[in-house]
């Protein structure tokens, strides 16, 4: 009984699924400031602040210049409260640094979807799904709903 | 030789595929065959010397696209500069006369 209340209580206290990179480890060329700033941008992206979180992405990119997970996270800020073009120039910074982040991909298809470009989507598409199965699966899946926020998939809700 | 192995038969091709896919490159499928080939048959030829002046012009020109297309947002520390000590030991292999013994060896 104790172990499904404790159960019970770990679900209750699992955030919303947000989908947001974290870092455990210090890119190169990253100072700590930055990640500092990063992490505080982390955890306001967590609480769906997409508005506060933006000065924090902000801050760890002018500290830490090459950081792919800031631009990542700081484009899906940007599309969240409504500015695609601007979502999709910092998904493609984020992809110039690391040309194999999936999660860029994904979410810069999802931008292209939002903005109605399912063409450019589908090119996005076609990368993630040869970076990972799951995300391609369920990118997929968004794309066919045409719903940029799809995230539905059975995996996300274990 | 071991990221062109990698590349034809160590899981490797789909990753080459995307990479070509993200920087634009044509016919991302057969250039990532080619690509694997290359870097597997140019390492065997720098390692036995067979063919390995045209095979380090080859692996050069490759280089010099990587740090092109690839590399350059990166920076140059923990960005291309692998890529370009790759570059200067295949061009000074590629470029270099056929060994002879110096006078009076």
């Amino acid at each position: 009984m104790r172990h499904f209340a404790a159960l019970v209580l770990i679900l209750a206290l699992l955030p919303a699924s947000v989908h947001a990179a974290d870092v455990t480890e210090v890119p190169p060329g990253v100072s700590s400031e930055a990640l500092k700033a990063f992490k505080r941008g982390l955890e306001l992206h967590r609480q769906q602040k997409w508005e506060a979180a933006i000065p924090e992405y902000e801050r760890a990119i002018a500290l830490g210049g090459r950081f792919p997970e800031a631009f990542n996270n700081l484009a899906y800020c940007y599309r969240k409260i409504g500015q695609v073009d601007k979502a999709i120039e910092l998904y493609k910074t984020a992809i110039a640094l690391r040309p194999l982040f999936a999660q860029a991909h994904d979410y810069l298809a999802r931008a292209y979807l939002a903005k109605g470009d399912r063409a450019a989507a589908l090119r996005e598409y076609e990368i993630v799904r040869r970076l990972d199965a799951k995300l391609a699966a369920c990118l997929w899946a968004a794309i066919q709903r045409n719903d940029p926020d799809y995230h539905d998939m059975p995996w996300n809700n274990s | 030789m071991l990221h062109g192995y990698l590349k034809l038969w160590g899981g490797e091709h789909d990753r080459t595929v995307a990479l070509f896919l993200t920087v634009n490159l044509p016919q991302p499928e057969l250039l990532a065959w080619f690509i694997g080939t290359l870097e597997f048959l140019g390492g065997v030829a720098l390692l036995s010397g067979v063919l390995m002046r045209p095979f380090a012009a080859l692996l050069a020109l490759e280089m010099a696209v990587a740090i092109y297309r690839v590399r350059l947002p990166q920076g140059f520390i923990g960005g291309w500069e692998f890529e370009l000590t790759l570059l200067f030991v295949c061009l000074g292999l590629a470029l270099a006369s056929p060994w002879r013994p110096a006078a009076g060896t």
